[in-house]
């Protein structure tokens, strides 16, 4: 039964780069969401290239989200596909509808929305890779963040600069009434921009010295808001779990948002094969140490 | 004036680190026939012949590299593309004589390593050019370990490499010192004078794909042994490259990294008759970088074929963080390419930038990576946290 009709508890796992597994981890959240008892559907959110139906074994959806922006049917939970596992749905992507590779302003809130309104307990966005505005957005209404990182130099950049994206994004969502603090963060955008803000600390310093107090203590509280999960995934050694630490200090240091990168997923070549014969993730061995960290990973996100 | 070179540098970088890798004749006949004063095409085209077994063809298309690069004043390229040539075909003595006067014409003295390329007599050239180790490295892979003994002297063919500088005297506990990217025509290894063993305080890592030649100590050694002469054009490359570090003590290349950071992208093709409004194009950019961006396109209806687009002029406009951080930038249509994504079909094409106002280039820089601060910190952690 759902924790409360009408609001699910939404994830949304991001990470910026393409390939570091993001997909992946948001199916096996689902799974293990759902073997616990829990309603849960796992939406594809990778509107330009949705691929999670395939690591669900799927290969050729009968609908998609396209026919629920399109009103061929009413409600989000229409276009919900059954799973081979008791409590978890799935919401295909609609990679061959161009249209919806980057919705409009209402066709993206009719998506939040309706993800609110989903029968379930859990929903998970998997989102595409990129930090486009729309995959921002959907990742700032998640109530559980996740920003996935592989142990490279490019994904530690690529998730990095998602989260700095998604902060600025949500402080420019927040002053986009008011010009004058507009303006501010979008200079504040540019690192090397003539007012020295080279972090947000400095930002919100200079906001307070503009605007007073009051108005930099809202934003502070809204970016406060913003906590994701660092996981780094495909782990081969213990040092490589740094790297979503990296990812962490840098943002503390830079964003101000405090991140947690506790959690790390080991890399296990039965993925790897799995993904290539499209054999469903869910038939994953149970003894894989993937699940192992996918456990952990609830836990933590569910205390 | 823009060279040639200059105008096509993103499909000469993107061939050169390896991103942009062209498998078939066909691809080659096209782009030579757009390109065909290109040298990091033919010499990519000689390697593709090699590894068809076509070599009396690829001993062509390196000779006609090495001369390329020679038009474009960089020695080492051409010596380089001449060895490979010669390693198929060797050459009557008259035309290694008369490759010798020609690098000789060249006049640099842009870089340490152009110089004492072209200064090299005929007997000297002639005995690097047999002893010179052409080393070919993927991206991340550590070249030089800090604190071992230097035993190599490298020069840098094509790709990128960062030189990270440790404080000598925290050899158990490494702190960084400072961090210095190698280009193009930049060297490494400190082997002379001979007399000296120098332990290294860098690791050195390449960051693209990169070639590099490369001569032992013994080897050089050797060479000086037969020809002394040589002992003075050394020593000069050594203290040019050292005042070149007093000048810039933190040297800085370009170097155009790609970010994998799909973006949404409208493209404007120009039309070359004027009045006629221009061609909208939409898609996802694959990655970015300062010099330009591959973009996949999105189907539609009545869109020209993609080699009507080539060489075109666009206005690609990037969407960032909001609408209204709209990223506008001008440039051209070097290549178009259809790749096999998934199983399915996918039109891609490159657009090299033509001009971007500072504002821009900031902007661009910050949202694929951030300022420098930010990447100080990211970069010193992961030698410290994360790299083996």
């Amino acid at each position: 039964m759902a924790n409360d009709k009408n609001t699910p508890t939404v994830w949304a796992v991001g990470g910026g780069k393409g390939g570091v597994g993001k997909s992946v981890i948001s199916t096996l959240i689902a799974f293990w969401l759902s073997r616990s008892g829990k309603s849960t559907v796992l939406v594809d959110m990778d509107l330009g290239g949705a691929n999670v139906h395939t690591l669900m074994g799927i290969r050729n959806p009968s609908r998609t989200l396209n026919d629920f922006v399109t009103k061929k049917v009413k409600s989000l939970d229409d276009v919900c596909i059954a799973s081979e596992v008791d409590g978890l749905r799935l919401i295909v992507g609609a990679g061959e509808i161009l249209s919806l590779a980057n919705p409009k302003f209402a066709q993206k809130i009719k998506i939040i929305r309706a993800v609110y309104g989903l029968d379930a307990d859990h929903v998970i966005l998997d989102l595409g890779a990129g930090a486009s505005f729309n995959i921002l957005d959907f990742f700032l209404t998640a109530e559980k963040q996740i920003s996935v990182v592989t142990p490279q130099p490019t994904s530690i950049q690529n998730a990095y600069a998602f989260l700095r994206s998604a902060v600025y994004r949500r402080l420019s969502q927040l002053t986009s009434r008011d010009l004058s603090l507009m303006t501010l963060i979008q200079t504040a955008m540019n690192p090397k921009n003539e007012l020295q803000m080279r972090t947000i600390k400095e930002l919100c310093h200079v906001i307070e010295e503009l605007e007073g107090a009051g108005s930099v203590e809202a934003l502070k509280k809204e970016i406060a808001r913003i906590r994701p999960l660092v996981i780094t995934n495909m782990v081969r050694d213990p040092d490589d779990k740094n790297a979503g630490r990296i990812v962490q200090l840098v943002a503390e240091k830079y964003l101000t948002i405090q991140a947690d990168a506790a959690c790390a997923v080991s890399y296990d070549r039965q993925v790897d094969r799995m993904i290539s014969e499209m054999t469903p993730l869910v038939q994953l061995n149970r003894s894989s140490r993937v699940f192992a960290d996918i456990h952990d990973i609830c836990n933590r996100m569910m205390p | 004036m823009e060279t040639p070179i200059d105008r096509h540098k993103s499909v000469a970088q993107r061939i050169a680190d390896g991103t942009l890798s062209i498998r078939s004749q066909k691809e080659f006949d096209n782009l030579l026939k757009i390109f065909p004063d290109h040298p990091v095409l033919f010499r990519s085209y000689g390697d593709f012949l090699k590894r068809q077994k076509d070599l009396f063809k690829a001993a062509d298309a390196y000779g006609t590299a090495a001369a390329l690069f020679i038009e474009e004043a960089v020695p080492l390229q051409s010596i380089v593309a001449k060895v490979l040539e010669w390693e198929i075909a060797k050459p009557a003595h008259e035309e290694v004589i008369a490759f010798h006067g020609m690098l000789s014409r060249i006049r640099s003295e842009e870089k340490p390593a152009l110089n004492f390329w072209t200064q090299l007599s005929y007997s000297e050239l002639l005995s690097f050019m047999l002893k010179l180790t052409l080393v070919r490295l993927s991206p991340e892979k550590r070249v030089h370990k800090a604190f071992e003994e230097e035993n190599s002297l490298f020069f840098v063919v094509s790709g990128a490499l960062r030189e990270t500088v440790y404080m000598p005297e925290k050899r158990d506990r490494p702190a960084i010192l400072d961090t210095v990217d190698l280009a193009e025509n930049d060297f490494f290894g400190t082997i002379y004078p001979f007399t000296e063993t120098v332990v290294s305080t860098s690791d050195i890592h390449t960051l693209t794909r990169v070639e590099l030649i490369k001569i032992t100590r013994s080897q050089l050694a050797a060479i000086c042994n037969t020809h002394p002469d040589l002992n003075a054009l050394l020593q000069e490359l050594y203290q040019r490259r050292e005042k070149a570090g007093e000048d810039a003590p933190r040297r800085t290349v370009r170097r155009n990294v790609r970010h994998h950071l799909p973006t949404q992208a409208r493209i404007k093709v120009f039309r070359e008759d004027k009045g006629q409004a221009p061609l909208l194009l939409e898609g996802f950019i694959d990655n970015i970088s300062l010099g330009g961006v591959c973009v996949f396109l999105n189907q539609m209806p009545g869109r020209p074929l993609l080699s009507q687009l080539q060489g075109r002029n666009v206005k690609l406009i990037m969407k960032l963080i909001s609408p209204s951080v709209d990223l506008a930038i001008l440039g051209e249509i070097v290549w178009t390419k259809v790749f096999d994504v998934d199983n399915r079909k996918q039109d891609a094409l490159g657009i090299q930038f033509k001009e971007m106002s500072d504002p821009d280039r900031e902007l661009l820089e910050a949202y694929c990576s951030g300022g420098d601060g930010e990447q100080n910190l990211m970069w010193g952690l992961w030698e410290s946290l994360v790299k083996k």
